[in-house]
């Protein structure tokens, strides 16, 4: 059976193939539901049988180049641990997720760090808070260096910005920052997913707040279409993870992105909503 | 930082005026037509007040933000000495719902106003920005078709330049002495410190339109 990739690169699949990459890389068993453009190490990344790679024989592509790379985006998806009642997350957690990726053949490339940081207004009259916004978010992202975001959650509003505006709030003076967290940790490469596994601290403590993973998918920047390849690695990796009996899982909130004006297209800006979010989440949690 | 002086010229001679700079810059004109909002932080918000300008290109395909905080000025001796005024400025790109941003941390519409015009860009010890706009207000809220000048026979000329502290001195000079060449037309000064139009702008405005330009 010959398959056609969104790029227009061909794979020629062979029955008899191992049944949990099957799952994991085309959708079905058998075939692809939605094309998808793939790498040999993609096909190759979750089967331990060499002898695969050569049954696979990919074919050059056809039609038209794939878009460049600045009309295109990645999507990514953001998972965050959500321990078991009565439990918190603790760095041995973090250890044993990060074992799991390279347990998959992840391979283990550099450090990534994002910043989230709490705005607050600074008001003559307190009793008046209830007419500010009561969460102001701004977040700079590994993938945007020259980028700031702004989330105001309640409102559903995501500002991108220069990275110039956190001077221009600084010399405002009527937000000041309060507090801010660190997203870091290390980075891995796993065929056509790049993954990001990073535990959440106070930038002046290394306390754990939580632990986060970006699943990024390289060949797609529509959410819809990537909905179920996303879907099949998110099973598989919990499958995983769960082999280790840890105190709790990985969960994926998908915002409501339209609320926030943005398209099926993605952005960085979904990546801002994202990790609003997540923090909106990790709060909660601790709280509960 | 940026250095600034600004002018004014009669509508009547900007076009000797376009002759000139364009013979002095060698590189057609951008055209501008840019929608200015100024903000200002409500009564509770922040200990003092503060204001900010958000600026919208409208001559672009796809109109583009830019959110402009202007700070103080440079003050001592040193500073009253000197023609051109430095202070401190800091610019930033922003998405197309910033305005819907501000409005929601607590800002409020002070004024709007659109500024269309011309600019050319120079290398000349620094790099200078020269703006001619007649700058012009609106009787609706945000209807920028409907703008009326405020100064109708009069556009303002700004002359800029960006700075650091390390190097205000020479951007100061530079500025000073590209000031010479527009003397015959306008006198530029620190914002705020107006001589009015220059005696011999109509001569000089002749001159030029006569000669066809100068180099």
């Amino acid at each position: 059976m010959e398959e056609k990739g969104e790029n227009g690169g061909r794979v020629r699949i062979e029955k008899g193939f191992n049944q949990l990459l099957c799952r994991f890389v085309f959708g079905s068993t058998t075939h692809y539901q939605k094309p998808v453009n793939v790498s040999p190490l993609t096909l190759a990344c979750f089967c331990s049988d060499d002898v695969l790679q050569d049954r696979v024989s990919i074919l050059p592509p056809t039609g038209q180049p794939p878009p460049s790379p600045a009309e295109t985006m990645p999507l990514k998806w953001l998972l965050h641990w959500q321990p078991n009642a009565g439990t918190t997350v603790n760095s041995q957690i973090l250890s044993e997720v990060s074992q799991c990726v390279e347990s998959i053949n992840g391979a283990k490339e550099g450090r990534w760090k994002s910043t989230l940081t709490f705005y607050r207004p600074v008001l003559r009259d307190q009793t008046l808070q209830a007419e500010y916004p009561r969460d102001c978010l701004g977040i700079s992202l590994q993938e945007q260096p020259n980028k700031y975001y702004f989330i105001l959650r309640s409102q559903r509003i995501v500002l991108e910005a220069d990275s110039t505006i956190q001077m221009i709030m600084e010399k405002l003076q009527s937000y000041k920052s309060r507090v801010s967290l660190y997203f870091e940790g290390f980075q891995y490469q796993l065929g056509d997913f790049q993954l990001r596994v990073g535990k959440v601290v106070p930038t002046h403590s290394e306390n754990l707040r939580g632990i986060v993973m970006e699943v990024e998918y390289l060949p797609i920047s529509s959410l819809d279409k990537s909905r179920q390849i996303m879907e099949d690695f998110v099973d598989i990796w919990q499958e995983t993870v769960s082999k280790r009996s840890l105190p709790g899982h990985f969960m994926h909130i998908e915002p409501n992105f339209a609320e926030y004006g943005l398209s099926d297209h993605y952005t960085s800006q979904h990546t801002a909503v994202q990790y609003a979010i997540v923090m909106a989440q990790l709060i909660a949690s601790v709280r509960n | 930082m940026e250095c600034v002086v600004q002018g004014i010229i009669e509508t009547q001679h900007v076009e000797a005026l376009e002759i000139l700079l364009q013979g002095l810059c060698g590189v057609p004109k951008e055209r501008l037509r840019i929608h200015e909002l100024c903000l200002k932080s409500g009564p509770n918000l922040g200990a003092v007040a503060s204001e900010v300008r958000l600026l919208c290109d409208l001559e672009q395909p796809e109109p583009t933000w830019t959110v402009r905080h202007v700070g103080g000025a440079m003050r001592g001796a040193g500073a009253e000495q000197i023609s051109v005024l430095v202070r401190t400025v800091v610019e930033s790109k922003a998405s197309k719902n910033v305005l819907r941003f501000f409005y929601t941390l607590g800002y409020k519409l002070d004024h709007e106003l659109l500024r269309v015009g011309f600019a050319f860009h120079f290398q000349r010890g620094a790099q200078i920005t020269v703006t001619v706009t007649s700058v012009n207000k609106m009787l609706k809220l945000h209807a920028t078709e409907e703008a009326v000048p405020v100064t109708p026979g009069i556009q303002l000329v700004e002359v800029t330049a960006p700075a650091s502290s390390d190097n205000y001195t020479e951007v100061v000079a530079a500025i000073s002495s590209f000031c010479e060449y527009l003397a015959p037309l306008l006198h530029l000064s620190k914002p705020n410190v107006s001589a009015g139009v220059v005696p011999t702008a109509a001569a000089a405005a002749a001159s030029l339109m006569s000669n066809g330009g100068v180099t």
